[in-house]
């Protein structure tokens, strides 16, 4: 055992290091300990341990036992006891709240696992409560977005209500922060994902109210799923004021921390009640606490109410970044970003400077912008880009040399001889960032989440094509392939698992697939001797499209290949090619070269087939290639010459009407007639494999 | 709760308080009993809305558990103190029947496992930390005692201050360390 003076020591050191910033104790520790390495290391052992302790014992374990205890007398005594709910089969309790408990369960009918809420029985006895419910969740249940925990019922079984949602198999945002503060390049990743979920949500009116890091979860692949939209507000158990609460406590309290201060105050809340606790879970994942802490829920509130939260350190985030959150957690709803895109997009900015110095402007026409679009929104981003490129370069001179190299140094084959890059592009042409170095790259695919990009890219030395992720927000390469054999055209997997992609090892060009992790081997999926090509896939994951090549006949043609059985429906067969699903998955674009070169649109129906004519929505220059859909349907992209065209898109039912084609921008996309040269992201932006 | 169990308690209190070792042992039950009672009053609470505190909880099964006239508000702080040695023996006690009963051991796991976040450390359950805090109060008694009060019995840095006689400074930087401690000890686990 430790001595007491030999433990005095420790304690002092410990502490007086403490006092030092953190990248200084190290050396301040070893100079205290004049060469007495066994002091020296058990005093930095137990400092390397105080950065993770903020949440570890931060709720006594007493509150947790009376709640649990608590709760497992009720179900046993006052609530009906539970074993499966209409067809679900309940597994086990995964999460309780204050409107009910949450189950794992598997829906019978489907076999599938689904999390089911099973509102307590006080909540079924309340009427009003119960019809605020029911209107809640059909809002709620109306949003169809990746990052949404997506509704599947709402429903009632022996006069209990229940909700059946998604199971998300990932980690808690909540846990994630406790391992210890995000870098800023992962927090802009998860956030930009929740204000995208946020985004559609506000658009259809509902604001979800109680946005924190217990409601966010973060799967395997990335991909960022935001639960309990507007649930919050049925959850009375949540006092909507400072009120007499007692004021004896050792705790910080959740969800208080996460609010408002016109929601703290009771006053009626609009979106940007949203907008304030998201900046509170950024400063969060940046700093390792909240903004606003106190013993006692009165503490937490006041701080909420008046105070500004320490500053952030900035050796943890860009200045633009710090200037981000601030502008979050103004008191004052009207001073804050005013939408969840706005501030997506300050936050793209404050990401893509630190990548875009070495990115190319060359080679895009820069039109000057039309005074229409230069909105009061414009005005206030342009403001914001310009701080934040100031303050981006400042960041990246400062940490340039504090950057370590990659572990496993794949560096993707740079081609200084070659003349493509992967740039962003938005719709007046101008250049927002590139994502990695330039090579020769071909027809890129974006992950479900839209954070990563898998690409074909051109290895110089062996002259062979592999395929790449990189991340939009590093641009740090990771190989997925390496087979001497040319892999190309790839497609993600809606699922986020699986790279799907062509390659010619027997001689054709056929399908396979490869864990998009790259832990597992390459499985083939569709051999033929015929040449084929990836061009989409279903949002259900269960139909591949493709563009096949007739060895005799060299007439290209675009099918569907439904996956579980490997059935091959042809969709079109005259010359056609370059063809992508529609959003609702209700249309399919594509390059018909029936008569020159014109984009068609066609209905697809049961089990893809096609269904009515073939509408040309393109102009009738004859040359116009490669579609894409903008993420809501409503408008087509196509690329005529150089210039990049917009085709605004009505539907009802199985009818679609097209409006004018015009211009939009030039955009000088590397051999344009291939599949996939642009994306388009869903905010907008376009992703270019740009010819510099 | 009747006055006579109340003065029982609090005369156990007293007994243990003077030395008296098996004083403990009996109240142990009683004050499980009180506090599932109080739990169940504060969850229906909690359901209609009225508090979101289970730290009221708290200072209620306190103070229910000793007749506050006949003590003095010094010794009541003292009192707590032990009351959360207390708790700290229910709670492992009731950590490791749960752990053995499949069903609702699952729960509460679960929710120990939220109180304990640190995910660096796979599954640290409640009974590896009590064993821990049982060494770090050899190597360090009062730092033992700090993380007892706060942890296990819910007190604040104010409150345990009072209870050890110390400024709340030494409690706040006893915690820091005690936790750094807790943390690199539970890491060293065996998993």
């Amino acid at each position: 055992m430790i001595d007491k003076d030999r433990w005095a020591k420790v304690e002092s050191i410990y502490h007086a290091a403490l006092e030092h910033e953190p990248e200084q104790r190290a050396a301040f520790v070893s100079n205290e300990c004049a060469g007495d390495h066994e002091l020296e290391s058990e005093v930095g052992s137990l400092l390397k341990f105080d950065g993770q302790s903020e949440a570890f014992m931060q709720t006594p374990a007493l509150n947790v036992a009376a709640k649990t205890l608590a709760a497992s007398q009720l179900t046993s005594e006052d609530e009906p006891k539970i074993e499966d709910i209409g067809p679900y089969h309940l597994l086990k309790l995964i999460g309780e709240g204050g409107t009910g408990n949450v189950y794992l369960a598997v829906d019978t009918r489907l076999d599938r696992k689904v999390a089911i809420k099973i509102l307590t029985v006080d909540f079924t006895e309340d009427v009003d409560r119960v019809s605020r419910f029911k209107q809640e969740a059909r809002a709620t249940s109306s949003l169809n977005h990746p990052n949404i925990v997506t509704i599947f019922e709402v429903g009632e079984s022996q006069g209990r209500y229940y909700i059946v949602t998604e199971f998300v198999e990932g980690v808690v945002l909540r846990a994630r922060i406790a391992a210890g503060r995000l870098d800023a390049h992962e927090t802009v990743s998860i956030i930009t994902q929740v204000l995208q979920a946020l985004d559609a949500a506000h658009h259809a009116g509902i604001i979800h109210r109680d946005i924190k890091p217990e409601n966010i979860i973060v799967r395997a692949d990335g991909l960022v799923k935001v639960l309990d939209f507007g649930i919050a507000k049925l959850d009375t158990s949540q006092p909507a004021s400072v009120d007499h609460l007692t004021t004896r406590t050792g705790v910080v309290i959740g969800t208080a921390a996460y609010m408002s201060p016109e929601q703290a105050r009771g006053q009626k809340v609009d979106h940007r009640t949203d907008i304030f606790s998201v900046g509170i879970v950024l400063y969060e994942m940046l700093c390792g606490r909240k903004p606003f802490e106190g013993e006692t829920w009165s503490d937490v509130m006041a701080a909420v109410l008046v105070k500004d939260p320490p500053p952030i350190d900035p050796a943890v985030a860009p200045l633009a970044l710090k200037l981000i959150v601030e502008r979050c957690l103004d008191k004052d709803p009207d001073k804050r970003f005013q939408s969840a895109s706005d501030l997506m997009f300050a936050l793209r900015q404050a990401t893509i400077t630190g990548q875009s110095e070495s990115g190319p402007s060359a080679g895009i026409h820069n039109q000057p912008p039309s005074s229409a679009s230069w909105h009061r929104t414009g005005l206030v981003i342009a403001a914001i880009i310009i701080v934040i490129l100031i303050a981006g370069i400042a960041w990246l001179m400062a940490n340039h040399t504090a950057v370590e190299p990659p572990q496993k140094a794949l560096r993707a084959p740079s081609d200084p001889e070659s003349n493509t890059t992967l740039t962003w592009v938005d719709r007046n042409g101008t250049a927002q960032g590139t994502i990695g170095e330039a090579g020769e790259y071909s027809g890129p695919a974006f992950s479900p989440d839209e954070q990563q990009v898998v690409v074909a890219l051109n290895d110089p030395k062996v002259d062979t094509r592999d395929l790449w992720i990189l991340s939009r927000a590093k641009g740090e390469p990771r190989r997925l392939t390496s087979d001497p054999a040319d892999e190309m055209n790839p497609i993600w997997s809606p699922d986020g698992r699986w790279i799907f992609f062509t390659a010619n090892k027997n001689g054709a060009r056929n399908i396979y697939r490869v864990p998009a992790s790259g832990n597992g081997p390459t499985e083939s999926i569709l051999a033929s001797n015929e040449d084929l090509n990836l061009e989409d896939i279903s949002r259900n994951g269960r139909f591949l499209v493709f563009n096949f090549r007739n060895k005799g006949d060299d007439v290209p043609g675009v099918g569907l290949l439904s996956l579980p059985d490997k059935r091959r429906v042809i969709f079109a067969s005259a010359p056609a090619r370059s063809a992508r699903l529609s959003p609702d998955q209700k249309w399919m674009a594509y390059t018909s070269n029936r008569n020159g070169s014109a984009i068609a649109v066609r209905r697809v129906g049961a089990g893809g087939t096609p269904v009515g004519n073939e509408q040309i929505v393109s102009g009738s220059s004859g040359s116009a290639t490669t579609a894409m859909w903008r993420a809501d349907g409503k408008e087509l992209f196509y690329l005529e010459s150089e210039m990049l065209m917009s085709v605004p898109i009505e539907t009802n039912g199985d009818r679609l009407v097209a409006g004018a084609p015009r211009p939009l921008c030039k955009i000088n996309v590397d051999d344009q007639e291939r599949r996939n040269r642009y994306l388009v992201s869903k905010d907008g932006l376009f992703l270019v494999v740009l010819k510099n | 709760m009747s006055t006579d169990i109340t003065n029982e308690i609090t005369d156990l209190l007293l007994a243990w308080n003077d030395g008296e070792q098996a004083a403990l042992d009996k109240l142990v039950p009683l004050v499980e009993v009180e506090l599932r009672r109080l739990a169940r009053s504060y969850m229906r609470r909690e359901r209609t809305g009225h508090t979101l505190q289970t730290t009221a909880l708290i200072n209620e099964v306190y103070l229910r558990l000793i007749n506050a006239r006949r003590v003095s508000w010094h010794n009541r702080a003292h009192f707590f103190g032990i009351a959360a040695r207390i708790m700290r023996r229910i709670l492992v006690d009731f950590s490791r029947t749960r752990t053995y009963q499949k069903r609702g051991g699952g729960a509460f796991q679960v929710t120990f496992d939220d109180a304990l976040a640190v995910a660096p450390i796979n599954d640290p359950d409640l009974l590896a930390l009590d064993e821990a805090l049982t060494e770090l109060a050899r190597v360090d008694e009062r730092k033992g005692q700090v993380v007892e009060m706060r942890f296990f019995g819910g007190l604040t840095e104010r409150e345990t201050a009072v209870a050890l006689n110390v400024s709340p400074e030494t409690v706040r930087r006893d915690w820091r360390l005690a936790k750094s401690w807790l943390l690199r000890r539970l890491s060293e686990r065996p998993q």
